[in-house]
């Protein structure tokens, strides 16, 4: 009997994972926001829609950072204080950022679902049956490829309907919200198609896919039960890599005024309210554009740490 | 005499050119038998088409031309119900231990999967039969839960041989599968495949481009040549009398291990031709010593030559 290979243990990306300074601190920002965004409303005595009355000076500017509200009426504290001062509206921003994360990370990471859902079944498809439907999709990713980005989302989002949808004992949800990560979604799945597709070939190439053939495995067995396990880890990658582009489009959407609408707060947007204060209450931008800063870095550098526990030939 | 368990006749596969050039012949009219329970050994350079033979056999590439039938039906005829049942009787051994196990699959799973789909047994009995199976190739039954990483290429390969065997076919192509190993491990492998053809009575077309390994096994061979057979019969006959000027070539240039033998070599000039871009007449002609002038017009067709079938004009006595 030869001699068995050394016991490798099959949970060492973990291990790589957990060394990597790129991945933890990535991990960490990540976590750190989806904590915030899970966690606002009892991180903040305020109201994400409320206009309080001193969250604006006599002169109709945004209240400086500092500014302590009371809110026993509410039945609130007698002294809240608005840490980050108040928006254009008088609302208060730090409470509106942490309610901005719930909306922008989750546009964001509904939007890489759509993406990652789309383009990991065309490549799939694509680098496995090739011939003539490899050449249908692969041809149609180029064709979404030559259209800009914005332009297509831009477009897109104007033929979506805008009526907001009914959730049922009278509350709403707008409809815009569902439509941005559509929209996002749809302009985001042809970088992954084309990396899963380059992926798909290559394990299609491998003797085992040969021998399940040999076994009288379907199509689908082989390309889900066989193929799919295999290319996983190179989604988990592209998944945090695109969540943090969703996220940018999504602000920068926001800021065109066509993704979140009025009053919900969302980081894209609360930029472009703060804009006209840019040189009098800097706040007003620093703090959603950080917002949006840290969860594109912190998408990336998990994606990027992934990469190297996942992958650790391939370093970027 | 056992059974011809095998017939192939006038076997074609080609390729599709690159930028539409004219089609590449890889197998071009490859005609042989294979008797139940033994083994026919294929050798010749890489790109010659052997590993192409024994895929279109099995119907994965498909053949462009010709016959195989396995137990007299016509396996490049069947429709899809008849070719789900051929894949429980003919199966196949791969080169590389390392791709072709899939890494995501434990070894269960590995085993399980051909018992499973082709219902050779019952939910309850996957465990107790992959044990078997394990044991039948040389391997621990303990170690069921494992990954193939965790294996050396030797026991991979033995992993390979037991997926093969759980559907308890009759044919096993075995497409190199000793190429990958260590020395020492490929005499052990060749063992195993020597005995379980004797417990089991299983049929193998060994595929492989080291003859000395195919002497051992054989009890047939047939030596190919850019897409087709040139010379083919009986183990011993062939490898003591070789017929024809590749045969003898590529005999010469296996390593004898004892010093004080000196043989003649037979050095072969240039390298195999493109199968794209075929030699008019005998497609060895530019490479054959013993070539003539109607070497490079006629093609030969095989011809009996001292008890075998040997494709060439110069070889054996003159036809009259």
């Amino acid at each position: 009997m030869e001699p068995a290979a050394p016991a490798a243990v099959s949970r060492a990306w973990l291990g790589r994972f957990l060394h990597d300074a790129q991945g933890l601190s990535g991990l960490l920002l990540v976590a750190a926001l989806l904590l915030a965004a899970l966690l606002a409303p009892w991180l903040t005595p305020f109201d994400p829609h409320q206009q309080y009355e001193a969250g604006l000076t006599p002169a109709g500017m945004p209240a400086t950072p500092g500014t302590v509200i009371d809110l026993s009426a509410a039945g609130g504290p007698a002294s809240a204080v608005m840490r980050l001062g108040a928006d254009n509206l008088g609302r208060d921003l730090l409470t509106r950022l942490l309610f901005g994360a719930r909306i922008s990370l989750a546009v964001g990471l509904a939007a890489m679902a759509t993406a990652i859902g789309i383009g990991a079944l065309v490549g799939l498809l694509a680098g496995y049956f090739r011939g003539r439907v490899e050449l249908l999709l692969m041809r149609l990713t180029d064709m979404m490829l030559t259209i800009p980005t914005l332009v297509l989302a831009i477009a897109l989002a104007s033929l979506l309907p805008k009526t907001p949808l009914q959730l049922g004992g009278g509350r709403e949800f707008p409809r815009e919200i569902l439509n941005l990560f559509i929209v996002i979604g749809l302009v985001n799945w042809t970088g992954v198609a084309r990396i899963i597709r380059g992926e798909t070939l290559r394990q299609g190439s491998m003797e085992y896919v040969e021998a399940a053939r040999a076994l009288g495995c379907g199509h689908g067995r082989i390309l889900f039960r066989h193929v799919l396990p295999n290319v996983l880890p190179t989604i988990v990658v592209l998944g945090s890599l695109t969540t943090a582009n969703t996220i940018l489009l999504d602000a920068g959407l926001s800021y065109l005024g066509i993704g979140t609408p009025p009053p919900y707060p969302s980081w894209g947007a609360m930029i472009n309210d703060g804009q006209p204060y840019l040189l009098t209450a800097k706040w007003l931008i620093l703090g959603p554009g950080l917002c949006a800063m840290a969860a594109v870095l912190g998408f990336n550098l998990l994606g990027q740490g992934l990469q190297n526990a996942l992958d650790p030939w391939r370093r970027g | 005499m056992s059974d011809v368990l095998l017939t192939v006749e006038d076997l074609r596969v080609t390729y599709r050119g690159r930028d539409d050039g004219a089609p590449l012949r890889a197998v071009d009219g490859v005609s042989f038998e294979l008797r139940a329970g033994q083994t026919l050994g294929l050798v010749g350079e890489s790109g010659c088409g052997k590993s192409t033979t024994g895929r279109a056999i099995l119907r994965l590439v498909r053949a462009a031309g010709g016959a195989c039938r396995f137990a007299g039906d016509d396996v490049l005829r069947f429709d899809a119900r008849r070719l789900r049942a051929f894949r429980s009787e003919a199966q196949i051994v791969f080169q590389d231990p390392f791709s072709s196990l899939n890494p995501r699959f434990t070894v269960l799973q590995t085993l399980a999967e051909p018992l499973l789909l082709h219902r050779r047994c019952g939910r309850s009995g996957v465990r107790v039969r992959v044990a078997q199976l394990l044991e039948r190739v040389g391997l621990d039954p303990v170690w069921l839960h494992r990954y193939p990483h965790e294996f050396s290429g030797g026991q991979r390969q033995r992993l390979g041989i037991a997926r093969a065997l759980a559907v308890e076919p009759r044919l096993i192509v075995c497409d190199e599968p000793l190429s990958a190993l260590d020395v020492t491990v490929q005499a052990r492998i060749v063992n195993l495949f020597q005995d379980l053809q004797r417990d089991l009575g299983v049929a193998y077309l060994f595929i492989s481009h080291d003859l000395s390994v195919v002497r051992h096994l054989s009890h047939e061979v047939a030596v190919m040549y850019l897409g087709r057979l040139v010379e083919q019969g009986p183990a011993a006959a062939v490898y003591q009398d070789p017929q024809h000027p590749y045969t003898r070539a590529l005999l010469a240039a296996v390593p004898v291990p004892d010093p004080a033998v000196r043989r003649e070599r037979l050095p072969l000039g240039g390298d195999v031709p493109s199968a794209a871009a075929m030699p008019p007449g005998c497609r060895f002609h530019p490479r054959c010593p013993l070539a003539t002038a109607r070497c490079a017009r006629d093609e030969p067709t095989p011809r009996p030559v001292a008890g075998r079938q040997v494709e060439c004009w110069e070889a054996g006595p003159p036809p009259a």
